[in-house]
């Protein structure tokens, strides 16, 4: 998997490409753990498939972000990764937007880094 | 022009009091869902995308309604959660509201209409802002973009009014409104060869029975012998009434089965639950003969899950019978194992047992062995071997009233002597537990079972290893 990386607006913006599970996780795990407070958006319009490894980096990764006053947004789900979330209830701990843009404006402009 | 419906499970709290189990967004008027109403107004104002944006579960909808291709209609869905107001709603949705002229259907209401009207021109013309509005919901048109069209000339809107939805008592009455006077605005379900009869696919009914109008019976029902169904009877699908029923002014809900000799007469029945509306009071009755809830047979699948789980539970219960004797006694002269009950439920119905728990003191060499054979288990083995728990399951919840309602409302609960969080090593708060216990229950086959029994057993072996390390280190 690959995660690519840019800030907009001040918020850290990732973007995975593939599959997000057991092999895949820790790099997710890595990535959100470097954000280290800040505000993130992640963009899974390229994100075809997650299982219960890529559930627990990203629920652990917003647990460790909102305990240091920090957030992430999720963006661009496919319905796959919808389902995923749904059927484990992991939907009412994210906000989910259908435009990363819109997430990313979503951040007030003291939440950001 | 595409439409976004916003609605939340908050507004269903009325229908969930009485029917916990029931998916509230598959709540029916006349054996059509609420939502198929919406659905059908949005085609006639000539909506060609249609999005729902709820917080509640979506599995049973999408089931159901899949992605709209049955209405000619792109259906899709969106996650919000329950603190998200209309703009923050709209917000996450910017991507499929921007474009286009938007019709925004906010709230639980029942949108009265007229199928043989054309509402496109209508809502073209109309401008943006709120069109009707009900104490539970309303309904607006969205539009960044000014009007192209100029108002239709006459002058004169095709029916459109709201009715609030607050009560069960409400949804009857509404039920029997399109029933009785307004079957003829909307598409209904159902075979319409006689007036006001309306009839399911592979219904059966007695030949001694009677059917008087008006009167809507839904798909898989059967009526026996000598059982009258009407005048104003809403029978829903997988329904038996059985002999010598009478069902008058009256709606059974989908998988009910109605007892021999029993007379409703102004109630709505759902499972065991019969409801008075006009009086707004609920019973639930005891005896499954008078009515009951039909369910789909699963106990093939069941039972072989349940035998492999205690044969697995059999094998571990032998192999481990020596080293629990001699440890337990053991640890127990030390002072490191105490024993105590708690009742817990195990299944959804509500069925609970009292339950052994060890608290084992892992330090020592004797406790570190125990923990890392999960010793602490072991009178639970028992249970499982008898189909209480399950070897592998989510986790145990102890039964009080309030995990009672969280049992109710949640199907999968199926607890067991480790849960998947342990096999998956989540040593975190209760509810990220349950997350990762829901994603392998809907994933789980007895192998997947075995396989995670084995990574939980590994697991606690790793972690009494590292310990031990840590100490000599």
């Amino acid at each position: 998997m690959q995660i690519d990386q840019q800030v907009m607006k001040n918020i850290f913006v990732f973007m995975p490409r593939g599959r997000l599970d057991a092999a895949s996780a820790p790099l997710l795990r890595e990535r959100l753990a470097a954000g280290d407070g800040g505000n993130m958006v992640l963009d899974f319009s390229a994100v075809d498939f997650m299982d219960s490894s890529g559930l627990g980096a990203l629920v652990a990764g917003a647990r460790r972000l909102r305990a240091q006053h920090g957030d992430i947004k999720l963006a661009c789900i496919a319905d796959t990764v919808r389902r995923v979330l749904e059927l484990t209830r992991a939907d009412r701990l994210f906000d989910i937007y259908d435009d990363p843009e819109a997430a990313i404006s979503s951040f007030a402009p003291e939440k950001s880094v | 022009m595409k439409t976004l419906l916003v609605i939340k499970a908050n507004t269903f709290d009325w229908l969930q009091a009485v029917f916990p189990d029931r998916s509230p967004l598959l709540a029916s008027v006349c054996n059509k869902p609420l939502l198929e109403y919406l659905l059908d107004f949005a085609i006639l104002c000539g909506s060609r995308h249609f999005r729902l944006a709820t917080d509640m579960p979506l599995a049973k909808v999408e089931a159901v309604f899949g992605g709209g291709g049955r209405w000619g209609i792109e259906l899709t869905y969106a996650p919000i959660r329950k603190t998200d107001d209309l703009a923050t709603a709209l917000q996450k949705n910017s991507r499929y509201c921007a474009g286009s002229r938007l019709l925004v259907m906010q709230g639980c209401f029942f949108l009265h209409y007229d199928k043989q009207k054309n509402y496109g021109p209508f809502m073209q013309t109309t401008a943006p802002g709120e069109l009707l509005t009900c104490a539970t919901g309303r309904i607006l048109i969205h539009d960044a973009t000014p009007l192209k069209t100029a108002p239709s000339p006459d002058g004169s809107p095709p029916p459109l009014a709201l009715t609030s939805l607050r009560s069960i008592g409400e949804l009857y009455r509404l039920s029997m409104r399109v029933l009785g006077r307004d079957a003829r605005q909307y598409v209904l379900p159902g075979y319409n060869n006689e007036t006001d009869v309306y009839i399911g696919r592979n219904v059966m009914i007695a030949r001694s029975a009677r059917i008087e109008p008006p009167v809507m019976i839904g798909d898989h029902v059967q009526i026996h012998k000598n059982a009258i169904v009407g005048p104003g009877a809403v029978i829903g699908r997988n329904v038996i009434i059985d002999a010598y029923s009478r069902i008058h002014h009256s709606v059974i809900l989908d998988k009910t089965y109605v007892g021999e000799h029993l007379v409703l007469d102004r109630k709505l029945a759902g499972g065991r639950r019969l409801v008075d509306p006009g009086e707004e009071t609920m019973v639930q009755l005891e005896d499954a003969h008078l009515l009951s809830t039909m369910r789909p047979s699963s106990r093939g699948r069941n039972r072989l899950q349940r035998l492999g789980h205690g044969l697995l539970a059999a094998l571990l219960w032998v192999v481990l019978a020596m080293p629990y004797a001699l440890l337990s006694f053991i640890l127990k002269r030390q002072g490191r194992w105490r024993r105590s009950e708690a009742a817990y439920w195990v299944d959804s119905s509500g069925r609970s047992v009292r339950l052994t728990r060890v608290f084992l003191n892992p330090s020592g060499f004797c406790g570190r062995i125990a923990a890392s054979l999960a010793l602490d288990r072991y009178p639970l083995l028992g249970r499982v071997m008898r189909g209480d728990l399950a070897l592998i399951g989510t986790r145990r919840l102890p039964a009080t009233a309030a995990n009672r309602a969280v049992i109710e409302a949640d199907a999968g609960y199926r607890p067991g002597l480790f849960s998947y969080a342990e096999a998956e090593h989540w040593p975190v708060p209760e509810y990220d537990q349950d997350i990762v216990d829901r994603f392998h229950l809907a994933h789980q086959t007895l192998i997947y079972d075995f396989v995670m029994m084995v990574k939980v057993l590994l697991n606690k072996l790793h972690e009494e290893t590292a310990l031990c390390k840590s100490i000599s280190k």
